[in-house]
């Protein structure tokens, strides 16, 4: 069955677990992973609570793919309200947490309130335990999964470092060491639970009619439409790939997004990581393994990946790849989200050496580089200032103008002002500066549309937004590109029942429409869906963007078009002909 | 005589051989069933890669008290009718790949499915020498 | 005349998994698409190609001496 049926209630206040019947009709409206932990948040959480508080919920949501053998479905869904933004918040995570979570018979498990005391919880089918963690709290991310190793055998789980513990918006949860579910502040919402892992086991197997068939059926899809040229680019080298692209388009973040090439870029690209590489590794049920394991000098790391080669290299002015290595293995052990880490030091190296604010930090500097994932996780010295996130910073010191931020949530490693679209997508992004929500560069500056109009771009930024809300709801993962009638294909055997296109893109406009309606309630609207002024008012001033920038009037324009094509009004905020249509 | 060969090297560790394997012999995805173990994951002593397949050892088959196990042309079958759930066969196996069931035993049938799935041919049928 | 082309990550299967070529062309005439029709690389499979680092349309028209790099497509992300 592509559903188990049951839901997992955790109250961490109490110490109580109990099960209740999955929400039929909500599983039918939004599938499973973002769509339907976002539904639940909406429906559950009251609005205006702290993140931070006891009132936030953690959902971790499987999907209806999950735990099968369809290609790149071992992803889980893990959201709460931002501790980062005050938005709804869904982060996905690798590894093989959620194929685990249902095979222990369990669709999600949603965890609330908050331990008096630090607790670890243990999931194994029926069996429902919290245990103490004291002996792990304070402890590394890497550190605690292996003292877990030791004690539970063969179980899979989902830990924070400190820096979960010290409720740091860039906070992050890690699974197998080197997945995250990175952005908003996920891993202070479970630090403020005072949970430190999740570790879970499951007997029990996904059943689906004619397993047989249905298993030739996805090999023949696997074979033909997941390990294809377009995909393949995540085996042969994984997301390292897009350096070189974002180089040669003039879209690599480079010391704080001031320009968009960085001159070092041969030292930080695929052949780069690819020379350091000693194996590849895949999340559950993936052909493709992105991932890449890495040793350099003494530096070991599953990764990086683009986006920390982009904001933890180049923007930070870095070009020293084993320096970069351990900086990552530094983030993931600490539990930092490389993104806006990356985007927090790269802040405080540029406010110094424009003599704004001096963090003692500068661009290139790597002795100072190095000790910033453990100052901040542990807030100290200018640690604890960086540990506020680069909105917070600005808002202390000033720079608001080069406070790469959407809503609070840094930036990801593409220069909008190089591809306009990509903007929009940040700037209309449910959780913040997103490039998961909708990655338009791989048509603007990767491809045939031009990146510096903004001619049919937001119809562009909402087709993909709502195809990956969709493929987040199965829950896919996002480097298989697959079509909507692929989905439908798959989902129709899966579910048994039909599923067609039609259906699929009013679930993406759902979810997405849920989403804004949760910011709606929070009081987001047009005022909150801008972009840093830099983008705005600053040229930049290499390569194949020199000159460029994003003019504010362009992006207005822009943004009512979207807002218009959303069935939303002016201010951005859901007319009542909306919610009625997708029965909001 | 041919058996499954499990190269580290090539293994990305996504578990599809133990999807495909459950499914086809279990009619289930549930990789704990399958007929041969995997494992990729990070532990202290750094990345590790292990894999137990059947090498085609045939100590089930001596071992059988009741001749469950045979071996006919180059392929293990197993005759549940006959067997006596002593798990003699499981306990002993070199490679720890046959599954006990809630009745009899899941053997490697050398059906195949983990090597088709196999995206980086890390499992192979390959000739070995008994 | 010779142009040098390069082909990354999964492209390189195009030619015998290495990713330096030498290719003669026919000047004025033979553009990067072309080029790619003879080593069998289908237009979907690629991103964009370079030229001497600039961006350029699969239309350029080779002069010779140039060095070309094939970009694979990278859909999802």
């Amino acid at each position: 069955m592509a559903y188990t049926g049951k839901i997992l209630r955790i109250n961490l206040s109490t110490g109580k677990a109990t099960t209740e019947p999955l929400n039929e009709r909500w599983a039918h409206d939004y599938l499973g992973g973002k769509g339907l932990s976002i539904k639940y948040l909406f429906e559950e959480l009251a609005p205006g609570i702290d993140p931070l508080s006891p009132d936030n919920k953690l959902v971790l949501m499987t999907g209806p793919t999950t735990g099968t053998i369809v290609p790149n479905s071992g992803k889980l869904a893990v959201a709460a309200k931002s501790p980062a933004t005050g938005t709804i918040l869904d982060c996905s995570i690798g590894g093989r947490f959620a194929p685990e979570l249902k095979y222990a018979g369990y669709d999600a498990a949603i965890i609330e309130g908050k331990s008096k005391v630090p607790v670890y919880l243990v999931v194994e089918d029926d069996k429902v335990e919290l245990r103490s963690a004291a002996k792990l709290w304070g402890k590394g991310a890497h550190e605690t999964e292996y003292i877990l190793q030791d004690i539970l055998d063969d179980f899979v789980t989902m830990v924070i470092g400190p820096a979960g513990e010290n409720l740091l918006p860039m906070a992050c949860i890690n699974s197998e060491l080197y997945r995250q579910a990175g952005r908003g502040g996920i891993g202070a919402v479970m630090g403020s639970k005072n949970l430190k892992a999740v570790a879970v086991k499951g007997s029990g197997g996904v059943k689906i009619p004619n397993i047989r068939k249905f298993s030739a059926t996805m090999n023949k899809i696997k074979r033909e439409d997941t390990m294809t040229d377009v995909n393949m680019w995540a085996y042969s080298d994984g997301t390292p790939m897009i350096v070189d692209l974002c180089q040669t388009t003039g879209i690599l973040p480079t010391r704080n997004f001031q320009e968009g090439t960085f001159e070092q870029y041969e030292q930080i690209n695929s052949e780069a990581v690819k020379a350091v590489r000693k194996a590849k590794k895949a999340c559950f049920a993936c052909p493709l393994a992105c991932g890449n394991y890495v040793q350099k000098g003494k530096a070991t790391v599953e990764g990086p990946e683009y986006e920390t080669l982009a904001l933890c290299s180049s923007n930070c002015g870095i070009s020293d790849l084993e320096a970069v290595i351990e900086f990552n293995r530094l983030c993931d052990d600490y539990g930092l989200d490389t993104i806006s880490t990356g985007n927090a030091v790269a802040f405080a190296m540029e406010m110094t050496e424009k003599g704004l604010h001096d963090f003692g930090i500068r661009f290139g500097d790597i002795e100072n580089y190095l000790k910033m994932p453990a100052l901040m996780a542990n807030r100290e010295g200018v640690g604890a200032d960086l540990a506020l996130g680069v909105r917070t910073m600005a808002a202390k010191y000033g720079g608001t103008e080069f406070a790469m931020a959407v809503k609070g949530l840094e930036m990801p490693g593409y220069e909008p002002r190089g591809s306009w679209a990509m903007g929009l997508a940040y700037g209309t992004s449910d959780r913040g500066a997103c490039h998961m929500r909708a990655w338009p560069v791989s048509v603007e500056a990767f491809g045939d549309i031009d990146p510096f109009t903004i001619e049919s771009k937001a119809e562009l930024v909402k087709g993909m937004q709502d195809n990956n809300a969709t493929k987040f709801c199965v829950i896919l993962c996002d480097f298989w590109a697959l079509s909507n009638e692929r989905i439908a294909e798959i989902l129709s055997l899966v579910l048994d029942r039909t599923m067609t296109v039609e259906e699929l893109a009013r679930i993406g406009d759902r979810v997405y429409n849920v989403a804004r309606l949760f910011n709606e309630r929070e009081g987001f609207d047009r005022k909150d869906d801008y972009l840093p002024d830099r983008i705005f008012t600053e040229k930049l001033t290499t390569g194949a963007t020199a000159g460029k920038l994003l003019p504010r009037e362009e992006y207005e324009k822009m943004l009512t078009e979207y807002y218009r094509l959303r069935g939303w009004d002016d201010n951005g905020k859901i007319t009542i002909a909306k919610k009625k249509e997708l029965g909001l | 005589m041919k058996a499954l060969v499990f190269h580290a090297e090539k293994c990305i560790g996504c578990k599809l051989c133990q999807l495909a394997c459950s499914a086809q012999n279990e009619g289930e995805f549930n990789p704990r069933l399958a007929r041969l173990k995997i494992t990729s994951h990070y532990t202290r002593n750094g990345f590790d890669v292990r894999g137990q397949t059947c090498d085609f050892g045939m100590g089930c088959v001596d071992i059988c008290p009741v001749d469950a196990i045979v071996e006919k042309n180059g392929r293990l079958s197993f005759k549940e009718e006959l067997c006596t759930d002593c798990a003699l066969c499981v306990d002993n196996c070199p490679n720890q790949v046959i599954v006990k069931k809630e009745k009899g035993i899941g053997i490697c049938v050398q059906c195949k499915s983990c090597t088709n799935w196999c995206p980086t041919e890390a499992l192979t049928f390959e000739e070995v020498n008994k | 005349m010779k142009v040098e082309l390069q082909l990354q990550g999964p492209l390189k299967r195009y030619n015998r998994n290495t990713d330096l070529l030498t290719m003669f062309v026919d000047a004025e005439t033979c553009t990067v698409r072309n080029l790619l029709e003879q080593l069998r690389i289908p237009v979907a499979s690629v991103s964009f190609i370079s030229v001497n680092d600039d961006k350029e349309s699969l239309d350029f028209i080779v002069k010779g001496g140039e060095k070309i790099v094939v970009y694979p497509r990278i859909a999802g992300g």
